[in-house]
C-alpha cells in the first residue's frame, strides 16, 4: 500500500487556501450591493399617477409630499422610496432605500423619471 | 553519513514547522492581512452607468437618473461625488470562541464636475488611501476644471 504524506507546510498551505476561499465566496456573495437604474416603467407600475408628458409636478408634490432632495432650482426632485412585498412604494420603511428620480420641464411637467435600486445615500 | 543527512533533515522540517507556526500566528493575530480579489463593501455605484458618462453630453439630470443621490453635492451642484468602499483584504481578529473578519479598505470616489449648462466638464475615479477620510477627494474634485489645467494636474 502507497502510503501519502503531507508535511506540516503543506497542511499550512491549504489551510490557508480553504480560509481564502472562504473569504473571496463570501466577500463576492455578500458584499456590496450595486446602485442599479431599474425599468423606468417600474415606477409607473407601482405608482399609476406617474407618467412622463403628463403628471405635473404639483401632482406629485400633493401626493407624495416635499422632496428629500432638490437640484436645478426644482427642475429635479429624489424621493426616498422602500417597496413593499405587496408591489406598492411605500414613503417610509422598512426594507431597502431606493431613489425615485423625478426630472421636470419648464412647464413643471415630468419629462423623464427613473428608479435607482439602492439609490439612497 | 546517515547523521548528517538526518540532521539536514531534521533542520529542514524544524524551519517549516517554525515559518508555518509563525505564519499561523500572524495571520490569527490579526498582523497580517489576508488578500482577496478587491470587491466592493455596502452600497457600489453602477460601474456600466458611470462607464457611460460622456462629458459634454450627459447632463446632472442624466447622472442623477443612473446613479440616483450623490453622497456629496458642493458649489450649488457644480460638483457631485459619490463614495463607495473597495475591501482589498481581510484581517482575522478575536479569541477562542469567535473572530471576526475586518476588511483592508480603501475608499473610492466617483467625482464629477459640471458647466453652467448643466453638461459634465469632467468624471473622474478617485481612489483613497487605506481607511483614508475623504477630505483629500474633496478638495480635488472641488478643484475646477481651470485649475487642474493650469497646475497641470489634470
Amino acid at each position: 500500500m502507497k502510503t501519502i504524506q503531507i508535511n506540516t507546510l503543506e497542511r499550512l498551505y491549504v489551510t490557508i487556501q480553504l480560509i481564502l476561499s472562504m473569504i473571496i465566496i463570501t466577500g463576492c456573495l455578500g458584499g456590496c450591493v450595486t446602485a442599479q437604474k431599474v425599468d423606468p416603467s417600474t415606477v409607473s407600475k407601482y405608482e399609476g399617477f406617474i407618467h412622463d408628458g403628463e403628471t405635473t409636478k404639483q401632482e406629485i408634490q400633493d401626493r407624495l409630499g416635499p422632496a428629500q432632495s432638490i437640484y436645478e432650482n426644482g427642475g429635479i426632485l429624489v424621493y426616498y422610496v422602500y417597496l413593499q412585498d405587496d408591489g406598492r412604494m411605500n414613503l417610509k420603511g422598512p426594507g431597502t432605500c431606493h431613489a425615485c428620480v423625478l426630472v421636470f420641464d419648464k412647464d413643471n411637467v415630468l419629462e423623464r423619471h427613473s428608479l435607482v435600486k439602492h439609490g439612497c445615500r | 553519513m546517515n547523521v548528517t543527512v538526518w540532521s539536514n533533515m531534521a533542520a529542514d522540517r524544524w524551519l517549516s514547522i517554525s515559518c508555518s507556526v509563525l505564519i499561523g500566528v500572524l495571520l490569527l493575530a490579526g498582523c497580517l492581512p489576508i488578500p482577496v480579489v478587491p470587491h466592493g463593501l455596502g452600497v457600489v455605484p453602477d460601474k456600466e452607468a458611470f462607464e457611460s458618462l460622456r462629458p459634454g453630453v450627459t447632463t446632472r439630470a442624466d447622472v442623477l437618473l443612473l446613479l440616483g443621490e450623490p453622497n456629496h453635492r458642493f458649489d450649488d451642484d457644480r460638483f457631485l461625488m459619490y463614495e463607495w468602499t473597495v475591501a482589498y483584504g481581510y484581517v482575522i481578529v478575536g479569541g477562542y470562541t469567535q473572530a471576526y473578519p475586518i476588511p483592508v479598505a480603501a475608499p473610492h470616489y466617483l467625482c464629477l464636475e459640471f458647466g453652467l449648462d448643466s453638461r459634465l466638464v469632467r468624471n473622474e475615479h478617485l481612489i483613497g488611501s487605506l481607511y483614508a477620510k475623504p477630505d483629500k477627494a474633496i478638495r480635488r474634485c472641488t478643484k475646477q476644471s481651470e485649475e487642474l489645467d493650469e497646475s497641470g494636474e489634470k
